[in-house]
């Protein structure tokens, strides 16, 4: 019976991706027929049809298309990585989070912001370039950077003998990010007024100033990772267990743990470079199809990403059109769309689990 | 065989075994017996290689049981614990057929392994439900069935060991004398079954062999009557009990002697 739900649920996902898609590059400020983005996303991959008006094909080309395809391949890999930490510590209340990646990378943007403010300034002069590009790409690699040191740290914390300790690394994560958060802060306190209204709305996370460029870059690493963690399914469910279990069934647990968090840590690093700190998708989509469908993670880790994916570019959709012209951050939306969402299914399981 | 022989093991400055030798043949229930802190259960995790003993060795078929893969030995060695960690709503059927992780015999076989499982342990009306939703004894009894597919025999002839650490700990008496006769049905299968216990009865009981652990080291082993005598588990437990021999096994059978004095708990009431 699971079987079938899970296989329902993913073809229902399926098509409901591309629907989402659609949708979201043809609405916006500029409201462009369905059938004229289709057709400027072919134009642009030099395909065989006929041009459409050069300032349509413009937004969607240069705007829209690689926006809402970041939205998607963003969610995606939030989504997928949740469902791999919350098996790998056992708890469905864990978060990509928990290992340190998020604050480590908003450290590493904070740092990248206030120095591109003064330093890069100067330096842009110097080199002839924009300033402001030069801040978006090193925002992007301190985030990836940041992210990465903190799991390493969080991680070696962790580990004694040989031996990671997931009850450890939760603690540690507490930790790292209390500190990171600290420094953080203090950028935020020696930052001008621009920086720190930038580092706040990094915070919220933001789906703007996605190219080409940029989605070839995240889509060759997050599609690593999206390929990568479905192949520690069974694992995972063994894991579920209890660790010693896991390793009575023949795998070696402190291997799998160290690989899963290094490419846990690698998507959430580059999620959340390209897109600022968008939370509660990572915590709620696996949740919420693990209530739907079960814990098995050969069903579990394609659903959420597929779910993940569709919740973000609905998430950005809004995020884009609720207050045209202006855009609000889309960690807003995430959290508001997903929290009373969340809520609801809670008191549902509730009232199921009173009745056993 | 699986084996270990004078194997120490050590935690901080705590000797958990001492020079301990150990043998488990196929076809033969090994109950292992002691107080609290006695070694049980390293000693269970030295045998199927969670824990390593700083000198000595632990063999499997002749060979060190390093020397077999992972994979290789969860085909062998089995662990039932005395509670499991799962909190995941998977289904019960779900449960068990992660016993066939190790091995590869193909989504099919193992469905039929999966349902020949349950049967074994009479839970096959349970296969549907939420795990998470089933008491303690039902629990236990899926947990049971998932080492049970694990080591479910395959085409293959080899030989298998199952190690239970306290199996009976958390269940009513029905359960207890379920989950053992379970085992003794193993070892009627060729299966190699160590399980660790803390009625001495049920050990009494079920057990070919008995061995009486204390402070790291072998106090006493054997079958039960050489073991199970009232100097040992005095001697070991602190405990003054009468033997008798049961009625129709002619097992001993253990009777707590009423304390004749408050001093009696101490051991020194001994006349």
């Amino acid at each position: 019976m699971t079987d079938r739900r899970a296989t329902a649920l993913i073809v229902l996902l399926l098509l409901a991706l591309p629907c989402a898609i659609l949708y979201s590059v043809s609405s916006g400020v500029l409201n462009i027929p369905l059938p004229v983005s289709l057709q400027a996303l072919g134009h642009f991959f030099a395909l065989p049809v006929a041009a459409v008006d050069p300032q349509q094909q413009m937004v969607l080309q240069a705007i829209r298309w690689p926006r809402t395809l970041m939205a998607a391949l963003v969610g995606a890999c939030l989504a997928m990585c949740g469902a791999a930490m919350q098996g790998l510590f056992r708890n469905a209340l864990a978060d990509p989070s928990l290992i340190g990646v998020s604050s480590g990378a908003s450290l590493g943007a904070s740092i990248a912001i206030v120095l591109g403010s003064t330093v890069l300034a100067g330096a842009s002069e110097l080199l002839g370039a924009n300033s402001a590009v030069l801040t978006t790409y090193l925002v992007a690699i301190m985030a990836f950077a940041g992210g990465f040191i903190a799991t390493i740290f969080v991680y070696r914390l962790g580990t004694s003998g040989g031996a990671t300790s997931v009850a450890t690394m939760l603690l540690a994560g507490i930790a790292i990010t209390a500190v990171a958060g600290a420094i953080s802060n203090i950028f935020s306190f020696i930052a001008d007024d621009l920086a720190l209204r930038r580092i706040s709305l990094w915070r919220m996370g933001s789906l703007d100033g996605a190219n080409w460029q940029q989605l070839t870059m995240a889509l060759s690493l997050i599609g690593l990772v999206l390929i990568a963690l479905p192949r520690y399914s069974r694992e995972l469910n063994a894991l579920l267990l209890g660790e010693s279990e896991a390793g009575h069934l023949g795998i070696d647990v402190q291997r799998v743990k160290l690989q899963i968090i290094a490419w846990t840590a690698l998507g959430v690093g580059v999620a959340v470079s390209v897109s600022g700190v968008i939370g509660f998708v990572g915590l709620i989509v696996p949740h919420l199809v693990r209530l739907l469908i079960g814990p098995d993670h050969r069903r579990l880790l394609p659903a959420s990403a597929l779910m993940g994916a569709s919740l973000l570019v609905v998430s950005d959709t809004i995020a884009r059109t609720v207050m045209a012209p202006v855009e609000i951050p889309i960690g807003i939306v995430t959290a508001l769309l997903g929290a009373p969402f969340f809520i609801s299914l809670l008191l549902q399981q509730r009232q199921k689990l009173a009745l056993l | 065989m699986l084996s270990v022989s004078s194997i120490d093991v050590v935690a901080g400055s705590a000797r958990l075994l001492s020079s301990l030798s150990l043998t488990l043949s196929p076809g033969s229930v090994t109950a292992v017996v002691g107080p609290n802190g006695a070694g049980k259960t390293s000693l269970l995790k030295v045998l199927c290689g969670q824990l390593r003993s700083v000198c000595g060795s632990v063999q499997l078929r002749g060979l060190d049981l390093s020397a077999w893969s992972l994979q290789e030995r969860a085909r062998m060695i089995a662990v039932l614990p005395q509670q499991s960690l799962l909190n995941f709503s998977f289904q019960v059927g779900e449960v068990v057929a992660l016993g066939r992780h190790p091995h590869s015999s193909g989504a099919q076989r193992d469905a039929q392994i999966v349902d020949q499982a349950l049967a074994a342990v009479d839970a096959t009306v349970l296969k549907q439900r939420d795990y998470t939703t089933l008491s303690g004894g039902e629990k236990q009894r899926v947990h049971l069935a998932r080492v049970l597919a694990q080591l479910w025999q395959g085409e293959a002839e080899q030989e298998r060991y199952l190690l239970l650490d306290e199996p009976t700990a958390a269940l009513d008496l029905a359960h207890q004398h379920m989950i053992l006769r379970a085992a003794r049905t193993m070892a009627a299968d060729g299966v190699g079954v160590m399980v660790i216990l803390h009625d001495l009865n049920l050990a009494a009981h079920y057990a070919d062999t008995v061995v009486m652990l204390d402070h790291g080291r072998i106090v006493a082993s054997g079958d039960a009557c050489s073991v199970l005598t009232e100097k040992n588990i005095e001697q070991v437990f602190g405990i003054a009990v009468t033997l008798m021999s049961h009625p129709q096994t002619q097992r001993p059978l253990i009777i707590y002697r009423e304390p004749l004095s408050s001093a009696a708990s101490d051991g020194s009431a001994t006349l």
